[in-house]
């Protein structure tokens, strides 16, 4: 619309006819933001003026409750501080700031938001308030969470292929280069010998990847109500714990949580792996004791094994735990790969697993089963 | 051609072990060989030989995975000792690894000469060394 001029009389009336339309489409555009974007508007400080209804729908608080906060009460601690330092400065100096921010709900679920913040300049070009448009981005920033986490176990494949088999193929390749040369009968038969050792890991490496690739494949693995005590002595059987370690005990409470909904051949497998790794990084200095326990928290069902062995040294291998390229101790016959798939399994049932360990005092593992279905927003 | 003195190999399979020695024995370019099973053996040695040029070597084969100390932590600790071992060591990464953070975090540390991928074959081992003597 182009504004009229004030000449006449009847000019102020097409002013006053022109400004109704102006607040007119206004209106109409904060409607149309309001029902798509999630706005708010703060002062210079960062104290909230003004939410609209879709801000407080999905922070999860009320008006009043926002009004006169800093905007601080949403920050999930997520983004360090130059992320935060960089977004004042920007918007500070009069620039529009734009990105992908997480923030916290009320109840301490976490969103993410795709956020643009825009100065409002005063006559002096200097900002006196800021709003901020964002849009709900959690979905796509989940998937792109769990894309990356497919990725990185694709890598670590890759990984275990380059290195794992390479390691006692390269012997094999080197040996039997070394069988061909030699013309003595005797110095053959040592050298054959020393094959069957890159064989037999060789071998079991590769049937452990194919276990492992299983999993994957296993999206609609069928679950069905278990019973922790019964799978934990059909687990001992197979472990012939009392045959085998006679001086090792290992006990099982499973009163406070007894039954759990979950793929039978995981819930052996990860008893079975736990167990088998507490055993092999048993102390030589005291006799193995071993506690299993399920438990609920959060109204989720949890497990927790408990052991007296030797530890693990968190503080250095805390990230390689339950990756494919490593053991942590000086222990030949392990190949670091029954923790590799016991959190492949849990993580594909929407668990997750971790571990708390001292040097020379023990370690306890704490697996998920589930997802936190309170703390997910999908 | 001039024999190497001394070289360390620290590698924590024993297949492995058996075939380097054995290589080594059957080219004569190495007078003594010592392995070690992991890094803190190596450093543990190292640390003790200090004084000593003798039993420092010349030459050093790393692994980098190996239980209780990895051939990252074994370079870690080796440049804190370095200044005082009053010797030049080649150390060459020979790994079964081909991923390539690791070979362009090894070469990124100055102490290590070259990466090599195995199998590390007796022409290989020949050509490595007899560019040293």
């Amino acid at each position: 619309m182009p504004l009229p001029m004030l000449s006449k009389e009847s000019d102020k009336l097409s002013l006053f006819k022109y400004l109704e339309g102006v607040f007119n489409d206004l209106e109409q555009q904060k409607i149309a933001l309001d029902q798509s974007a999630i706005v708010a508007f703060t002062d210079t400080k960062g104290d909230i003026t003004y939410v609209n209804d879709k801000f407080c729908e999905i922070s999860q608080y009320a008006r009043e409750e926002l009004v006169g906060q800093n905007h601080r009460i949403i920050n999930s601690g997520y983004h360090g501080k130059d992320f935060f330092t960089n977004l004042w400065r920007t918007i500070a100096q009069g620039k529009v700031w734009s990105g992908e921010i997480r923030n916290r709900a009320k109840d301490g679920s976490h969103y993410w938001v795709y956020t643009t913040i825009v100065p409002y300049l005063g006559a002096n070009g200097k900002p006196y308030q800021y709003v901020s448009i964002r849009f709900d981005i959690t979905k796509q920033k989940n998937q792109e969470l769990e894309l990356k986490q497919r990725t990185k176990q694709l890598e670590d494949f890759c990984f275990i292929v380059s290195h794992n088999l390479r390691a006692p193929l390269s012997n094999l390749l080197l040996l039997t280069s070394m069988i061909k040369e030699s013309d003595s009968l005797e110095d053959q038969r040592t050298l054959i010998d020393k094959l069957a050792k890159p064989v037999h890991i060789l071998n079991e490496t590769f049937n452990e990847l194919v276990e492992s690739l299983q999993i994957r494949q296993d999206v609609d693995i069928k679950k069905e109500k278990l019973r922790f005590d019964e799978c934990f002595q059909k687990t001992m059987e197979s472990l012939n714990v009392d045959v085998i370690y006679p001086d090792i005990t290992i006990e099982g409470n499973f009163d406070k949580a007894p039954e759990i909904h979950y793929p039978k051949k995981y819930l052996m497998s990860i008893m079975h792996n736990l167990l088998s790794n507490a055993i092999r990084y048993r102390s030589p200095k005291r006799n193995l004791k071993v506690e299993l326990e399920s438990y609920l928290k959060n109204g989720e069902v949890h497990m927790k094994v408990k052991d007296n062995g030797i530890g693990i040294d968190m503080a250095a291998n805390e990230k390689k735990l339950f990756g494919l390229r490593k053991t942590f101790h000086d222990n030949h016959d392990a190949k670091g790969f029954g923790l590799f798939i016991t959190k492949t399994q849990i993580e594909t049932m929407g668990g997750s697993i971790y571990a708390e360990s001292e040097l020379e005092k023990g370690s306890t593992f704490f697996v998920q089963f589930h997802k936190n279905e309170s703390y997910e927003r999908n | 051609m001039k024999e190497i003195d001394t070289l360390f190999l620290v590698d924590d399979d024993d297949t492995y072990q058996f075939i380097v020695q054995r290589t080594l024995s059957s080219i004569n370019l190495v007078k003594s060989i010592r392995i070690f099973s992991n890094g803190r053996e190596a450093i543990n040695f190292l640390e003790s030989s200090i004084g000593d040029p003798n039993l420092i070597p010349d030459v050093i084969l790393l692994d980098l995975t190996m239980p209780i100390m990895d051939g990252w932590q074994f370079l870690e600790n080796y440049i804190l000792l370095k200044p005082r071992l009053g010797k030049r060591v080649h150390i060459y990464v020979v790994s079964s690894s081909v991923d390539p953070s690791d070979v362009e975090r090894a070469k990124n540390i100055s102490e290590v000469s070259d990466y090599i991928v195995k199998p590390i074959t007796k022409q290989k081992l020949i050509s490595l060394l007899s560019s040293l003597s």
